[in-house]
């Protein structure tokens, strides 16, 4: 499990973590969604050592990150500047990370030679920067970790690519227990995977949920009042009410069941819960707090 | 978990190790050509054979001249190479996300650096060796102490890189920073005394080497040397002393020893920065908070300083009458300017932008009031520099050179001597009136300089040149420079003690007699140089050598007179008129004189040399007398001869068998009488 508490990072006065709190239960993937500048990559940075908090902890199974040799060995980080040496290939890379990680397998290696079909004796800087993304992906998947830290981790792959990525990940999720915490400004990439969310926005994590306790909680319920009953009851909890013709869809913050029980009451003529996306459930859990979540979205 | 931790990886270090081959390659290979070159004339030439000693000295004389400067600049190259990923935020973040503590990082970096500084070192030695072991010699003192000492060295330089390599996170950073630190004394010592120069009269600028050992290459080179031990052997049938060399030594290794502490210093200090750097400082120039205001305004006083300088010797200078003095004002201004923007670079340097005004006017206004307080403390002698003498009871020697004197005094042999150059130095610093003003030209006057150098009791040594503007009138007037100087130089006791009259444990080992004209020369064993430097006082004595007198064409005057001392009244003071006829007879009697070298030793210093230049002149009887006696000197040489016409000539010296150079110029009988008036 990783665990941030009151994570403070300043750099020259600017805090870029500022009180941040996170929880990442083990086998878990963990969504950490946020605008440029809201402090995703200074978590990273701090959660795989190469940043050191002013303030709080950063735990990976209760342990202190910080120049802990044994923990890092467990723990693979992509950043969305992955560093090479200029002129090695994948194979001298493979060769380096083999040095460091313990349980670097090359069995491993030698079979997503395969899925990545790039050259492994080519100069890296010579590849595109999604077949270099491939690369770094090859390489840490052949790690073996039980941590895989990933900071906008599918830019520049193509969509047959990503499919096949993710699919990889969540191979080892299952197969291993591999904890994954992803980052990413994009909460679509995000929906399919992640069954853990943290929105973060200057510094701070405004929101952490399961996917689950967000679906649960939240819910979009078409209704079509009977004749005469125009607007919606002002009783209603309503997060936010829009209408299509004789057709009201209301998001109510509850479950589907208790919105149907509290709609029935109206005698409606037609009542539906229709499924929320992890979009429109950012919008309206975070939209009155006047965050700048269509950043996150778009 | 946390109880495994390492502190060396073998990866990272073969991986700095191939990834910068060419840094170790390339000097291995310009190395290795030396012992290649030598061994291919071993073959060319059957006979090509180096006696031990001669590669002892080689191998020393590379610890001593080519090691330092070569481990200085290779230092800076390895670790630009090692520590590199430190400037980069992805490289560093590469390599601090690795399973590794700092502490590997740290060790592993730093071998690998250190072992491509040694490659080279290594490839050529041991190329070296072998060539040596295949002429059947092998000096095994000084290979083990060459070996040492290119370690020590390497790992001084490389830890100091690797000291300046934590200090900031820029690349182009590290080596401006490297040499600056390195050559920070120097330069610092040359400006302080181009400003003492300028401002203090007598000063010297130029570089004093007080705090040298600043300056680890510099002091290196100067501090450490190379002993050659040599045996005095006597030539039975010549009689004549020669020396043989039986051995080499390498002198204060311990120098180098010094400065490898110094290195673990620098090292420890590196890794204390590297615990406490952060990552995101990769890019900056100074890596560490606490560097930012040094930085800054060390380098805006250094800019100030230097470039204030250089600026005001291009706008100001051409227009001052003495090119060497200062004139606070523009020189003010142009420190000022100058310091100013070396504060706003160094802003915009250590900010990343251009956008640095906002709230530096305090910062921008201390860096003038420094400035200007720097100048004004010179200006006005803060810390009484120009007008300190040396007491008398501090003072263990007083060299003094003036005209032709060159004289060391001695504290306990020559008290009486000290107290008057003293009051010569007091007076130096008193009289504004012996001071050169301007650069003009004066038949009746002579520019000279005296320079004084006292070693104090305690080590310390005080340098000063004073120019003077000697002048006939203050010559005789009492008080002023003019008359304390000829007092001084003309008295009987300095002249006795250029000789070193007043010592019974001189130890004179060999002279050599040459002709000015003809360049021949003859030698004197040790017997026969003592017995021509008895003469030589006994000349001295009777003040027939050594008088010096300061005016017209000197040269040739000033030797004639030296063999007559009739134109000095009894208070050292003279008659010009005298003089300039004098004058203008020697010109007609031409230059005849011959060169005495004699070489002496000290008990205080065994090993060193000294040399006695004597000119013999005609008048100087005793000498002559000697000379002839010894017969180095034939008796028609040095003397006054008759011709033919009656018209007496001067002969000089000449000594290659059958192409006798005398020659031969008309003179007048006053002249002849005046030359051999005394003798």
């Amino acid at each position: 499990m990783i665990e941030v508490k009151d994570a403070v990072k300043r750099f020259d006065g600017f805090a870029a973590l500022d009180g941040t709190n996170i929880t990442v239960p083990k086998g878990s993937v963990y969504g950490l969604v946020g605008p440029n500048g809201a402090g995703k990559s200074t978590l990273i940075r701090n959660l795989c050592g190469v940043y050191r908090l002013d303030e709080g902890s950063v735990a990976v199974d209760g342990e202190d990150v910080w120049e802990n040799e044994a923990l890092k060995a467990r723990i693979v980080t992509i950043p969305d500047d992955w560093y090479f040496f200029s002129q090695a290939s994948i194979r001298d890379m493979c060769r380096f990370y083999q040095g460091f990680y313990p349980n670097f397998s090359m069995e491993r290696y030698e079979k997503l030679k395969d899925v990545f079909g790039i050259d492994e004796h080519k100069p890296i800087k010579r590849f595109s920067k999604g077949m270099q993304k491939q690369a770094a992906f090859w390489l840490a998947m052949s790690c073996m970790p039980d941590y895989l830290l990933l900071d906008e981790p599918v830019d520049g792959l193509d969509p047959v690519m990503r499919r096949q990525v993710w699919s990889l990940m969540m191979g080892d999720v299952a197969e291993r227990g591999t904890t994954v915490l992803v980052s990413s400004h994009n909460l679509r990439e995000l929906e399919d995977v992640c069954d853990h969310v943290g929105i973060m926005d200057h510094g701070k994590v405004l929101l952490e949920r399961s996917l689950a306790q967000l679906q649960d909680n939240m819910v979009k319920m078409q209704v079509v009042f009977p004749d005469g009953m125009e607007e919606v009851p002002a009783d209603l909890p309503v997060l936010h009410a829009s209408r299509l013709g004789r057709v009201h869809t209301l998001i109510m913050r509850m479950s589907a069941q208790e919105a149907a029980e509290r709609l029935m009451v109206y005698s409606p003529m037609l009542v539906d819960a229709v499924p929320l996306t992890l979009e429109e459930i950012f919008i309206y859990e975070l939209g009155g707090a006047d965050y700048a979540v269509k950043d996150i979205i778009l | 978990m946390r109880s495994k931790t390492s502190f060396f990886n073998k990866t990272l270090y073969k991986k700095n190790l191939s990834r910068f081959w060419p840094l170790w390659a390339l000097p291995s290979f310009g190395g290795a050509l030396v012992p290649t070159t030598m061994l291919l004339q071993m073959v060319r030439q059957k006979d090509f054979h180096l006696e031990e000693m001669t590669i002892t000295e080689s191998y020393y004389a590379a610890l001593h001249t080519l090691v330092p400067i070569l481990s200085l600049l290779y230092a800076v190259l390895c670790a630009a190479a090692v520590w590199g990923y430190l400037y980069n935020s992805r490289s560093q973040g590469l390599m601090h996300r690795l399973p590794i503590r700092r502490e590997g990082l740290f060790v592993t970096n730093f071998l690998s650096g250190m072992t491509m500084m040694l490659i080279p070192y290594v490839i050529t030695g041991a190329l070296t060796v072998l060539l040596t072991v295949m002429m059947g010699q092998l000096p095994v003192k000084a290979l083990l102490l060459t070996v040492l000492g290119v370690l020590l060295e390497s790992f001084f330089y490389f830890s100091s890189a690797t000291f300046v390599a934590f200090l900031t996170g820029n690349a182009s950073a590290m080596p401006v920073l490297y040499f600056l630190l390195h050559f920070l004394e120097p330069a610092l010592d040359m400006l302080m005394g181009t400003l003492k120069s300028g401002f203090y009269y007598g000063v010297s600028g130029g570089y004093s080497g007080l705090l040298e050992n600043l300056c680890p290459t510099v002091y290196l080179l100067r501090k450490i040397d190379v002993n050659h031990i040599y045996n005095e052997v006597l030539d039975p049938e010549t009689q004549v002393m020669s020396q043989e060399l039986v051995a080499v030594e390498f002198q204060n290794f311990w120098v180098i020893g010094v400065y490898a502490l110094v290195g673990v210093v620098l090292l420890t200090l590196a890794y204390a920065i590297y615990r406490r750097r952060s990552s995101e400082r990769a890019g900056d120039v100074a890596a560490v908070g606490w560097m930012r205001p040094v930085f800054r305004y060390s380098g805006a006083l250094l800019a100030g300083l230097g470039g204030g300088m250089l600026l005001y010797t291009l706008v100001w200078r051409p227009f001052q009458i003495t090119y060497d003095d200062l004139e606070i004002v523009p020189l003010v201004i142009c420190m000022v300017i100058m310091g100013l923007i070396g504060y706003y670079a160094v802003s915009m340097l250590l900010e990343k932008s251009l956008r640095v005004f906002r709230g530096s006017v305090p910062g921008a206004a201390a860096v003038a009031v420094v400035l200007c307080l720097i100048c004004a403390g010179f200006r006005f002698d803060v810390f009484g520099v120009e007008r300190y003498v040396p007491k008398t009871e501090k003072i263990q020697t007083v060299e003094l050179r003036v005209g032709g004197n060159d004289l060391t005094l001695e504290s306990g042999r020559n008290d009486t001597l000290i107290q008057k150059t003293l009051a010569l130095h007091q007076t130096l610093i008193e009289d504004e009136g012996a001071r050169i003003e301007a650069s003009d030209y004066d038949y009746n006057k002579r520019d000279d300089v005296v320079n004084l150098r006292y070693t104090l009791k305690d080590g310390r040594t005080v340098h000063r040149n004073y120019d003077v503007r000697l002048t006939w009138e203050r010559m005789n007037q009492e008080g002023t420079v003019d008359y304390l100087l000829n007092q001084l130089c003309n008295d009987p006791e300095t002249l006795l003690a250029r000789l070193h009259g007043d010592r019974t444990d001189l130890k004179i080992r060999s002279a050599e007699l040459s002709g000015y004209t003809t360049g021949a020369y003859q030698s004197l064993n040790a017997t026969q140089a003592r017995q021509a430097y008895e003469a030589v006082l006994e000349d001295a004595k009777n003040g027939n050598w050594g008088r010096e007198i300061w005016f017209e064409d000197l040269g040739t005057l000033q030797e004639i007179l030296n063999t007559n001392n009739n134109f000095f009244r009894e208070d050292g003071s003279f008659d010009r008129d005298e003089i300039l006829l004098l004058m203008e007879r020697a010109k007609q009697l031409g230059d005849p004189f011959a060169e005495l070298n004699i070489w002496y030793q000290t008990p205080e210093d065994e090993a060193l040399s000294s040399t006695l230049y004597i000119r013999v002149r005609p008048g100087m009887r005793e000498t002559i007398a000697c000379l002839r006696k010894l017969g180095v000197l034939k008796p028609d040489q040095l003397t006054v001869v008759e011709t033919e016409d009656d018209t007496p000539h001067a002969t000089s010296i000449a000594y290659e068998e059958g192409t006798s150079d005398e020659r031969e110029q008309p003179i007048d009988n006053a002249t002849v009488a005046m030359i051999e008036g005394e003798n």
